[in-house]
């Protein structure tokens, strides 16, 4: 008797999950160039409602379940990531401004940037331009003029959307009277690719404002020597 | 256990209940013990076939390279009182062309 009501409830249990079930189609990927940690967030940003995805650790291995319509594109998002580390230049060129009076670069409040304007008006006092090697998960730096250099330190690149994302990236005063204004700009970052990105930076106590353009450029290697 | 029981039956029939429960017990104590012996079996033979399915760790380290996620922010400044003070502003643009 006791075992038969254990069967029913079995059973009860398990219909529904035989119904979700029903539809779903499922592939496993073992990666080989990447942890499997690296590509579990953004193919989760790719999953339908009824996707899921299980990870195993110590083969390096995901399994995928969603509609079966998905499965390809997943399958290519996989493999578009599963490749050895790319390699990037990065391009920085450093603007400096003279300091002005009362912060006047800027229009008030304080905290406000017009940014347009700015990009497009404003002529820099000195110009400084320099290319930083980096690769996926290394770091890399460049001396911009004698006393700026940029710091950057990549992670991971995304094909599809074809942006990069930067663990940290300072632009370090080596000239810097005192210690407190040393790191001008200190964080993480996510750039595009090929297009670059303005870092403004006003200028406070005896640091003058900057304008530093970012710009990652994906390089050909012998496994991709056609790059996008 | 349960040889022993037969073996010294109690013979006055007042005590027949009480044997009969000693023998139900000791049948119920060894087919727990059988049940959980097969199911050690199972769980060992399952690790054995998961470590052999596993195979050697590979060869190079993997990559560790976290793929941005399309929430995250362009700009994520580090040590916020110390660099980016109030007064000042990290603003980010993609210019075209």
């Amino acid at each position: 008797m006791k075992r038969a009501v254990f069967l029913c409830a079995l059973i009860l249990l398990a219909l529904p999950l035989w119904f979700g079930a029903q539809g779903a189609a499922s592939f496993e990927y073992v990666l080989s160039h990447r942890d499997v940690r690296s590509v579990v967030g953004r193919l989760g940003e790719e999953l339908g409602p009824r996707g899921r995805i299980s990870v195993d650790g110590p083969r390096n291995a995901v399994t995928v379940s969603d509609d079966p319509e998905r499965l390809p594109a997943l399958r290519r998002l996989l493999k578009d990531l599963d490749v050895p580390a790319r390699r990037f230049a990065l391009e920085a060129v450093l603007d400096l401004f003279a300091p002005r009076g009362g912060g006047a670069l800027f229009k008030s409040p304080a905290n406000f940037v017009d940014a347009s304007e700015w990009a497009e008006n404003a002529v820099p006092k000195a110009s400084f331009q320099a290319v930083a090697d980096l690769e996926e998960g290394g770091r890399g730096s460049a001396a911009l003029g004698p006393d700026y250099r940029l710091e950057a330190e990549a992670q991971g690149y995304d094909p599809g959307r074809r942006r990069l994302g930067l663990k940290s990236v300072a632009l370090v005063w080596t000239a810097a009277p005192t210690p407190r204004n040393r790191e001008r700009l200190k964080g993480a970052a996510v750039l595009p690719e090929g297009r670059p990105t303005l870092f403004l930076l006003p200028g406070k106590e005896e640091a003058p404002p900057l304008r530093l353009r970012l710009t990652p450029t994906l390089l050909p290697s012998a496994e991709r020597p056609e790059v996008p | 256990m349960i040889e022993d029981l037969l073996r010294h039956r109690p013979r006055p029939e007042g005590a027949w209940a009480a044997f009969e429960g000693r023998l139900r017990r000791e049948i119920r104590r060894r087919r727990t013990a059988r049940l959980l012996s097969r199911a050690a079996l199972l769980l060992l033979a399952g690790g054995f076939a998961a470590a052999l399915r596993t195979g050697p760790p590979p060869a190079s380290p993997l990559l560790r390279a976290d793929v941005p996620s399309a929430a995250a922010p362009l700009f994520t400044p580090q040590g916020a009182t110390a660099l980016c003070p109030s007064d000042a502003v990290v603003l980010l643009l993609e210019v075209p062309g």
